[in-house]
């Protein structure tokens, strides 16, 4: 089993997380800068104690995360980290251009010498608010600018496409992907529909933030549908997100989270977009699963579902060893909950050093 | 003829060969697999152009022969000039009448073009647009692109052999920009004003 360490640069600045969007009246550029410094330092370390990979996402209008376009964060981390692979999980991919993803995804393929992990993504719903692009058209808009994408990497002759949401009337993409044919691709499976879909086109998925038994429903869905699409899926074409923080005793680890506000949802901020986006049907069948994967709940209650793993070593590592018994995923994508500076930086080399030499035996 | 909806003709000697035609003004010439004719892509040109639809049949003959047939009665309408559509097994055939030396031949657009290619293709002279939907697993189109290696290429997503009837809108849409802008086609003039 693999290990990712997930930084979403949170803004490390006083300002409230609870709002969607955040008002720029809170911005301190002291305060993001120091932000992106201990995002990189973070990332440094993981690579250093050998994380497998590096994930960085997209986020917009929020302290949450200081990454609205992950490109350029993972840009700057094909130079920083020397070792673990890239993944950018991911792009939202219905907001944005797909051929100009096609290029920077080749692009950040070209500059870490194939070393990229492409997860496309529908992003938290608020983000459709960003670029006023109606939700409804999201899980359509997905579904093209993926295959545009795989077009873009693999055609090597200038190509035309007459799509239902994007035209272009030629596209012949330089640089292109080092990782032949393409990059690893993962997108969300916490859908049925996703989950048909990623077996269907043969990709991997991810879960991120739910939780082990319903991400367990989910690849059992999807590898049903993967064999019925004629391919079994590896271990690695499965990816779960949780948070996590170590330290040296399970007494110190969960004193550490105990001050740590609960995990809220950006959509759940604002209660108009919340309305609109589930009035446009974004959620599609699985309404009620992502109610349930969303909900407040305590630390207590988020360890059990596997949505955080806490604790010393051999705790955390059994934590590890449930996610991998119960849904079979070959990449644990492990979030930097708590930042407690030195700390955190702990937590991970902990992880590093102690959990994932024993995680990779699983 | 300046009806939009389409009417069944007959023409040749023996007056055997059935066509349709609608619409006005410059005319296009769309060879098509018999089955479903007139297409929606077909009332959609129709609705800018005249359109003259010829089905692509077994009774039509061989590619060479069906090019043959089909540019007589072409000659008896009078019609000297048009752009022409060749959609899946017609493909072949429009391929023949754009290579007869008395074709006033504009453009050509080969939507999901059936079987292997004419070497002959080679030798035409017009600009032509190949067309391939991303669900047709056939890969002529891609030979196509291959032995007219001037020719532009746009898939059509979502789209298998039957373009026309698939995704009309888009076939006509880029049909009618290739045919009025040949190879201007390739910028976009549409509006993307939001609010004047």
């Amino acid at each position: 089993m693999k290990a990712s360490l997930f930084c979403a640069a949170r803004y490390m600045g006083a300002a409230p997380h609870d709002i969607w969007p955040l008002s720029g009246e809170y911005y301190s550029s002291d305060a993001a800068v120091r932000s992106m410094q201990t995002t990189f330092d973070q990332f440094r370390c993981a690579d250093e104690f050998g994380f497998d990979w590096v994930t960085v996402a997209e986020h917009h209008y929020s302290g949450f995360s200081l990454t609205p376009n992950p490109m350029v964060m993972a840009g700057a981390l094909s130079q920083l980290v020397r070792r673990a692979k890239i993944a950018v999980l991911g792009p939202t991919l219905p907001i944005l251009n797909p051929v100009r993803m096609a290029e920077e995804l080749a692009m950040l393929d070209t500059m870490s010498g194939g070393r990229l992990v492409a997860g496309m993504m529908r992003g938290t719903p608020n983000e459709y608010v960003t670029y006023n692009i109606n939700p409804a058209e999201s899980r359509e808009r997905f579904a093209e600018a993926l295959h545009l994408i795989r077009r873009a990497w693999t055609e090597t002759r200038p190509f035309g496409w007459l799509g239902r949401y994007y035209q272009y009337r030629t596209i012949s993409i330089w640089p292109r992907p080092v990782q032949q044919p393409h990059p690893p691709l993962y997108m969300s499976g916490s859908s049925p529909e996703a989950g048909e879909f990623a077996a269907r086109n043969h990709i991997g998925i991810g879960f991120a933030f739910a939780t082990v038994p319903l991400a367990k429903t989910a690849v059992q869905h999807y590898r049903t549908c993967a064999r019925d699409a004629g391919w079994e899926p590896a271990a690695e074409d499965v990816i779960y997100r949780a948070m996590f923080h170590v330290a040296d005793t399970d007494e110190e680890a969960f004193a550490d989270v105990s001050t740590l506000p609960p995990r809220i949802s950006l959509v759940d901020q604002n209660k108009a977009i919340a309305e609109g986006v589930r009035q446009s049907g974004y959620y599609g069948a699985d309404a009620v699963t992502q109610r349930q994967r969303t909900s407040r709940r305590e630390l207590a209650d988020r360890i059990e579902l596997g949505q955080v793993i806490v604790g010393g070593p051999d705790t955390v590592l059994a934590q590890v060893r449930r996610i991998r018994d119960e849904l079979g995923a070959g990449v644990l994508d492990l979030v930097v909950g708590a930042q407690l500076g030195e700390r955190t930086l702990h937590s991970i080399e902990l992880f590093g050093a102690k959990v994932l030499p024993r995680m990779r035996e699983l | 003829m300046t009806e939009r909806i389409f009417a069944q003709c007959w023409a040749g000697e023996d007056r055997r060969l059935p066509y349709w035609e609608a619409g006005s003004g410059e005319t296009i010439v769309a060879i098509a697999d018999g089955e479903g004719l007139p297409t929606r892509a077909h009332t959609l040109l129709a609705e800018r152009r005249r359109v003259i639809v010829f089905p692509m049949t077994t009774d039509t003959g061989v590619p060479q022969e069906a090019a043959r047939r089909i540019g007589a009665p072409l000659a008896v309408l009078g019609i000297e000039r048009f752009d022409l559509i060749g959609e899946g097994a017609g493909a072949a055939a429009a391929v023949w009448l754009a290579l007869a030396p008395e074709a006033g031949i504009g453009s050509v657009v080969l939507a999901a073009p059936d079987g292997p290619p004419e070497e002959a293709s080679r030798e035409i002279k017009r600009p032509v647009l190949v067309l391939c939907g991303t669900k047709d697993g056939s890969d002529a189109g891609k030979r196509y692109r291959t032995l007219l290696p001037d020719c532009y290429f746009m898939f059509v997503y979502d789209a298998g052999r039957a373009i026309g009837a698939e995704r009309p809108e888009a076939l006509a849409f880029i049909a009618l920009e290739f045919f009025e802008r040949r190879d201007l086609f390739l910028v976009s003039r549409e509006n993307g004003l939001v609010f004047p």
